[in-house]
């Protein structure tokens, strides 16, 4: 079983870069006033890849507060839809991963359908009124571009990963050997 | 079983196509920008004005000014909005079977595709 502190050290690094991330895309023009291109969700997307549902929910619930505190927006109408969106994406990342009916790039795009469909509806609640659906074909087609930005990322991070030596843990199995491997290293500097 | 990082399976392309066409059947089904037709402005999902006539229209809720709905011929903007971000005013003009939306004011501006005319109603 994975140390409980790695995985509080591995989504604090995550959510902390995604959250420097959310703050610089606000810098990056969109087409549309409403919405942005999503790319800080490719920490989401690493961890629900690499680590699980679990850790990618964290990282999501992490990135989403942080991100709305530092843009003035906590607890506000727009907040509870992008938190919501956030946490449900993260979760169908994860359990999407899990099927292996998808490779990188359909993870990150069922994370974006699922995103602004949850959006949508959280807005639907608020407004009390159904027009913000009129909104969700273009965040559809513009997300799938931010899915694809966020998939290629991913798969360069793997790729990098790969070639380093360090194992992109896909599996319990690969999350076990990551774990025995970190004793062993550590019951061999004892040895020393 | 050790997993490849593939980046496109055919699943992926799978629900790629799924998305595109359901988006291109909405944008067939659905008309923007020609005909006539009234303005519909609602808070909270309560409507406060129905209108053809062209003018600037406040929306006030309990004294409080949220924002202006100016509509000019066939075309439809908000304007002076309270919200921090003022992501309605920079949705620029719309036309019929358009929307304007204001998140944080809970403010909806439909214009609604018709043939019908609408003096004024206001609640």
């Amino acid at each position: 079983m994975v140390n409980h502190s790695v995985r509080v050290m591995r989504t604090a690094l995550l959510g902390a870069i995604g959250t420097a991330v959310y703050l610089i895309e606000t810098l990056i023009p969109f087409p549309l006033p409403f919405g942005r291109w999503g790319l800080s969700n490719f920490t989401v997307l690493a961890a629900a890849i690499a680590f699980g549902t679990r850790e990618a929910v964290s990282v999501a619930l992490v990135k989403s507060l942080l991100g709305s505190i530092f843009t003035g927006t906590f607890l506000g109408p727009v907040f509870f839809m992008s938190f919501f969106g956030n946490l449900t994406a993260a979760f169908a990342q994860g359990v999407a991963w899990k099927l292996r009916i998808f490779g990188i790039f359909g993870v990150s795009l069922i994370g974006s359908v699922v995103n602004n469909m949850v959006q949508v509806t959280a807005g639907r609640l608020i407004l009390g009124s159904s027009a913000i659906f009129a909104l969700l074909p273009y965040m559809l087609v513009l997300g799938s571009f931010g899915a694809f930005a966020n998939a290629l990322i991913v798969k360069r991070v793997w790729s990098h990963a790969s070639s380093s030596g360090i194992i992109f843990s896909t599996s319990s199995k690969n999350v076990e050997n990551d774990s025995s491997r970190f004793q062993s290293s550590e019951s061999q500097d004892r040895g020393r | 079983m050790k997993r490849t990082g593939n980046l496109f399976r055919i699943w992926d392309i799978a629900i790629l196509v799924v998305i595109f066409s359901t988006v291109a059947m909405f944008f067939c089904f659905h008309t923007y920008g020609e005909g006539s037709g009234y303005i519909e402005v609602s808070v909270n999902g309560e409507v406060v004005l129905k209108t053809s006539a062209d003018g600037v229209y406040p929306v006030v809720v309990n004294g409080k000014r949220l924002l202006s709905v100016v509509k000019d011929g066939e075309k439809v903007r908000v304007e002076d909005s309270t919200c921090p971000l003022k992501i309605c005013e920079k949705m620029g003009t719309v036309g019929p079977g358009g929307v304007i939306i204001c998140v944080p004011n809970k403010v909806v501006v439909k214009f609604v595709h018709t043939n019908e005319s609408v003096d004024v109603m206001t609640w």
